[in-house]
């Protein structure tokens, strides 16, 4: 379990959940208004050929760690437990 | 109706806003622009607008009191700064580690149209909040031509093309989190297309055919209270109607269309007040520390808040920035600590 600045935590960084969200094989409509945004940015970035899969999914993961707090309702229905 | 108590938010008289300026503090000011302009130099960015709603009671029209955000006690820094049309998209790499950015931009100028088009491809947009409004005026000054103004309170200089940001440094056991309230989801009933980007369409693709989209909001009787809403960069986006020009038969908006964009019209709430205040009590149902709020001028208008209350009190806008432009939303700055 990764433990962040917050109360809140973030699954561990080896689930294969993260790399579902950054290239759209979650279907899930994120109620956290900046994933919303994000996992469409990831997704078009990837497939322009201008990001990779790696880096997306570690990009992914560092905002996650700062803003834990406000993507908990997002992940317990994508990661369910951790 | 829960709400979060906001501190440091609150509608002053001049005198009270220039004690606070004069004692140091950093302040978002939002209020009509004579009244900004009796205002001394100091560490407060401003936006014009004087409408106003109120948590004790209705909102109003209000051209003699100053919408004030003190931010001061949170903030182990801060800095002031104008930016352009050519140099906005350096917002985001300006400021501070841990932070957030808060933006005012003049209301239908070309740095509105550049913000709204290119702000999601921003450097560093993401690593802090990038959130604000949109200035605006009285409405009935507004369309005889009256133009929206920024403050940089530094200097006490105004604007009508530059966007004024106050660039602000958090303690790093704090971190800023920026969220929406949307009432408006789309009805999918008619699919819109535009042919350029920009505020004012005459024709477009209604449902795959070409039409002027004025004569189709008359013909169909369309409310257009209601926004548009299209998926900008996979968030629902609302683009709110400012008007339909009947001597141009064409129709004018708050926020640009995009071309190769699909807009729908939004399924109408019932009554807003409720609706806003279901989705805003479940929204910040755990929130602990809300810092600002703003709310669209539409949903002032529309949503009878100068009738009535919704909780919060804010300053209206002309549109919403949160990391991209809105319209007709509720935007909110909360503060989460370790």
């Amino acid at each position: 379990m990764q433990q962040t600045n917050q109360k809140y935590t973030i699954p561990p960084r080896d689930r294969k959940e993260w790399e579902m969200i950054v290239t759209g094989q979650i279907d899930h409509y994120f109620k956290n208004f900046v994933l919303q945004m994000k996992s469409n940015e990831y997704q078009r970035k990837i497939d322009r050929g201008v990001l990779t899969v790696e880096d997306a999914t570690e990009d992914l993961y560092q905002l996650c760690e700062k803003y834990a707090i406000a993507v908990q309702n997002d992940f317990k229905e994508i990661f369910k437990e951790w | 109706m829960k709400t979060v108590e906001i501190k440091e938010h609150r509608l002053l008289d001049l005198n009270a806003t220039i004690d606070l300026i004069k004692n140091g503090r950093t302040l978002i000011l939002s209020g009509d622009e004579r009244v900004l302009s009796k205002l001394p130099a100091g560490k407060w960015i401003g936006g014009t607008i004087p409408y106003f709603y109120l948590k004790e009671g209705p909102g109003r029209l209000d051209k003699e009191h100053i919408f004030v955000t003190d931010f001061t006690d949170l903030l182990e820094d801060a800095k002031v700064a104008v930016y352009d049309a050519n140099n906005l998209n350096e917002v985001c790499t300006n400021g501070f580690d841990n932070g957030f950015h808060f933006m005012i931009l003049p209301a239908l100028r070309d740095i509105h149209l550049s913000f709204a088009l290119h702000s999601p491809d921003y450097p560093n947009l993401f690593a802090n909040p990038l959130l604000g409004l949109i200035a605006g005026a009285d409405l009935d000054e507004f369309t005889k031509g009256v133009l929206s103004k920024t403050f940089d309170g530094t200097t006490t200089k105004s604007f009508t093309d530059q966007a004024v940001v106050l660039h602000a440094k958090l303690p790093a056991h704090q971190v800023a989190r920026l969220e929406i309230v949307n009432v408006f989801e789309p009805s999918n009933e008619v699919t819109l297309e535009f042919l350029q980007d920009g505020f004012v369409v005459q024709d477009c693709l209604i449902n795959g055919q070409k039409g002027n989209l004025y004569e189709f909001i008359k013909e169909n009787e369309l409310d257009i209270s209601y926004p548009l809403v299209s998926n900008y960069a996979g968030a629902s986006v609302n683009v709110s109607f400012q008007r339909l020009d009947d001597e141009n038969r064409q129709v004018i908006f708050y926020a640009p269309l995009f071309a190769g964009r699909k807009y729908t019209t939004s399924r109408k709430p019932n009554d807003y007040v409720q609706s806003f205040s279901e989705k805003a009590t479940q929204a910040l149902v755990n929130e602990q520390h809300v810092i600002y709020n703003c709310n669209c001028i539409l949903n002032y208008l529309y949503g009878g808040l100068d009738k009535q209350s919704i909780g919060y009190s804010g300053a209206t806008t002309f549109g919403e920035v949160a990391y991209q432009l809105l319209n007709q939303t509720f935007t909110y700055l909360a503060i989460d600590e370790g």
